[in-house]
């Protein structure tokens, strides 16, 4: 992620730089292309002028002037006026000079036999090549030789001439024109020391203020596109002899009738920006990966020490206390790890400390449940005894002095004797419940269906004159202790018997429901019923929601029916509504 | 006066033992019955020893009530003791009693008491087996032949 920021960030900074290199190498530049081109103009125009000079020099002459003023017919000899052009012919470069009156006729002419195509019109017109010799007459006629000195380019064959036309004045008069015709050829030093000056991959070219011709010093080409729009203003485009990107500007070349325009590669100029982009990108991926590697390491001195926390939590979560975070630093992860290894040993700590003391407080508990039981069955069984004794002497009171009895004391006997037997069933049962606390609970396979029946005819024999009628539909086996579970059934049965037993037409049923894997095994009577109020009572010792009177009873009987499930780790629920009977369903897990 | 026992009675409770005669007196088995209140003086009385020194010991009785919790000597000793000697081991116990404990129920079996019975509660159902005893172990079963 962070090598993602770097690289976003250094792509900016790079692409913005490169941005205004590129912009201030391009001002640079065009800057440096106007100058050129300035300079340029100034050199060919100075040197213009230094010809220019010269053929004034000549054209000033007294031969030339009088040779001019003369009236047709009284010229003097041509010789001195010859003598002074072949002056001129001196120069190399000059291939013929021509004497012009101020109608645009040619007078005279000196010439060196040097260039051919300048003389071809006399020799070589059977060749049927456009040997036209370069004429100036129309810049003299059109009266433009006033203005400028160096006349356009003119093309003979495959070479280019300029005339350096002078005016022949005397007194102030124009009497006719000079004209010094030189080839437009550049000696290779030339070239050299200009194209030092304007540097590599730079063009230019000359061409006439009409664009009628256009040359690079040395042939003819073709017109620069753009060209009347690079005059005086900077112009790109691409160029057509190798598509390279260029920008251009153009000037008049002051004393002339040419226009220079100057060329420079936008590649040249843009070399340096290039190369500075070049080195922008490679110091930019060496940016990149340093800072990554450097991120790189950076994060993994903190997340592996924060993995080896977030392991060993992980570890402790899970439960195993002996892991540690092994980190050693003297940082503030360090410190860290420290506190946590500190942490998991309290909390070590802490658990086993706990641990101890529920182990303790179970065993104290154990103990206390262990005595208030044997207490609880002692007191039972101590109970017993003077209650037989007392029942005892009640029976042999009315069975020997009944006799003497008057119906109160019929009464109060008989009061006392109910009593007794009502405590030594609750006795019973209270030994009943105590016992089951200590008793283990043996898981065998019950067959169910024969103990609720067993359970149905013992009962009976209680109820002789009750017509019960009682339906015990399939109960499937279950895995449990049989002594308690019978209880359970007589308990469950004998209630749906007694209760029902003030209903003239008592039906009981006990069936089985199958729920996907489990059981539930319910008996319904349709007896006198209970308020569902009250329900959550009912399962507690003594409780009861009848009176004596109605239905007599302990309390402890569905006690211990809920007592046993509980330790089977079933349960028991009661549906009923008053005078609607009720249905007990309890369940007994595998 | 003691000379044709039939029910030896080991009680130390005087009111549970009042009531055993005053049912086996019902039913008419009273008539030759002997009460001693301890484990002590029961094996005193059936090796004419100590107290009974001078008892005859010919006549054994027909059969023996004997409770479990009683002081100084208990039941279970008591049985232990007469099932292990030749002279007495053939004499019938009949173990009544207030306890259920199944361990009790088993070194009684064990010790090879004839009977066992858990005195009930009430009195009426007291009686009942109490007579119910009587009845079976002096009318209807034999009794082993007197052996001197």
């Amino acid at each position: 992620m962070i090598c993602l920021l770097l690289v976003i960030v250094i792509v900016l900074f790079g692409t913005i730089s490169y941005m205004g290199v590129r912009r201030a190498s391009l001002s640079i530049g065009q800057q440096r292309l106007k100058s050129l081109t300035e300079q340029l103009s100034s050199l060919f125009q100075q040197n213009m002028h230094v010809l220019a000079t010269g053929t004034k020099a000549i054209a000033s002459r007294q031969e030339v002037v009088d040779y001019l003023q003369a009236a047709p017919g009284h010229q003097p000899t041509s010789e001195p006026v010859m003598a002074a052009l072949q002056k001129l012919l001196a120069d190399s470069q000059t291939v013929r000079v021509e004497l012009y009156d101020l109608e645009g006729r040619e007078v005279l002419h000196a010439e060196t036999v040097k260039t051919r195509a300048f003389t071809g019109r006399a020799s070589r017109e059977e060749d049927g090549a456009d040997m036209t010799r370069p004429d100036a007459t129309k810049e003299i006629t059109d009266g433009s030789a006033d203005s400028s000195f160096a006349g356009k380019f003119y093309r003979a064959g495959d070479s280019l001439y300029f005339p350096i036309i002078v005016r022949v004045t005397a007194g102030g008069r124009a009497l006719g024109y000079l004209i010094r015709w030189r080839p437009v050829r550049a000696t290779p030093q030339a070239i050299a020391q200009l194209s030092q000056l304007i540097g590599a991959k730079a063009a230019f070219y000359f061409g006439n203020r009409d664009g009628s011709l256009w040359t690079d010093l040395l042939r003819p080409v073709a017109a620069p596109i753009m060209a009347t729009a690079s005059l005086h203003n900077i112009v790109s485009y691409r160029s057509p002899d190798n598509g390279n990107k260029v920008i251009a500007y153009s000037l008049p070349v002051v004393g002339s009738k040419w226009t220079l325009l100057v060329e420079l590669s936008e590649g040249q100029l843009l070399e340096a920006a290039n190369r500075f982009l070049y080195w922008m990108v490679g110091i930019g991926v060496l940016l990149v990966v340093t800072g990554s590697l450097i991120a790189w390491f950076i994060s993994r001195s903190f997340t592996r020490p924060l993995e080896k926390l977030q392991r060993a939590t992980a570890a402790i979560a899970a439960g195993d206390y002996s892991s540690t975070v092994a980190v050693h630093r003297r940082d503030e992860l360090g410190k860290l790890a420290a506190s946590f290894n500190s942490m998991v040993a309290q909390v070590f700590h802490a658990r086993e400390e706990l641990e101890n003391r529920v182990r303790s407080r179970t065993q104290e508990l154990e103990a206390v449940n262990r005595e208030l039981e044997a207490f609880s069955y002692s007191v039972s069984h101590d109970l017993r005894a003077p209650l037989r004794a007392v029942s005892g002497y009640a029976m042999m009171l009315k069975e020997d002095y009944e006799d003497s009895f008057d119906d109160e004391a019929k009464r109060i006997t008989g009061n006392i004797l109910s009593n007794v037997r009502m405590m030594g069933r609750l006795i019973d049962d209270l030994i009943g419940f105590s016992r089951l606390g200590k008793r283990e609970v043996r898981r065998q396979v019950v067959d169910m269906k024969a103990l609720a029946e067993q359970c149905v005819a013992e009962l009976s024999l209680l109820w002789p004159e009750n017509k019960f009628v009682i339906v015990v539909g399939s109960l499937p086996s279950c895995m449990g202790d049989e002594d308690l579970l019978k209880q359970v059934w007589m308990n469950l049965i004998g209630n749906a018997m007694k209760y029902s037993s003030k209903n003239a037409e008592a039906r009981i049923t006990v069936g089985s429901i199958k729920e996907r894997r489990e059981v539930e095994y319910f008996i319904r009577d349709n007896g006198a019923g209970m308020d569902m109020r009250y329900a959550d009572k009912l399962f507690k010792v003594f409780q009861r929601l009848h009176s004596q009177e109605e239905f007599e009873g302990t309390g402890v009987g569905l006690a211990l029916v809920k007592r046993i499930l509980d330790k089977h780790g079933g349960d028991i629920v009661v549906e009923s509504s008053p005078g609607n009977g009720a249905t007990f369903s309890f369940r007994i897990p595998d | 006066m003691l000379n044709q026992v039939e029910v030896l009675l080991v009680e130390d409770n005087i009111h549970d033992a009042e009531m055993t005669i005053r049912a086996l007196r019902k039913v008419n088995l009273a008539n030759n019955l002997v009460h001693v209140k301890d484990g002590a003086e029961a094996l005193d009385f059936i090796f004419a020893q100590g107290k009974f020194a001078d008892r005859e010991t010919v006549h054994l009785p027909k059969v023996i009530l004997l409770d479990i919790k009683m002081p100084k000597v208990d039941g279970i000793e008591v049985l232990r003791q007469l099932k292990s000697r030749e002279s007495s081991k053939v004499i019938p116990v009949v173990i009544m009693t207030s306890s259920k404990e199944e361990q009790d129920i088993i070194s009684s079996y064990q010790l090879g008491v004839n009977s066992y019975v858990v005195k009930p509660v009430d009195f009426e159902g007291f009686a009942k087996a109490v007579s119910q005893l009587g009845l079976y172990w002096l009318l209807t079963n034999q009794p082993p032949v007197n052996q001197p």
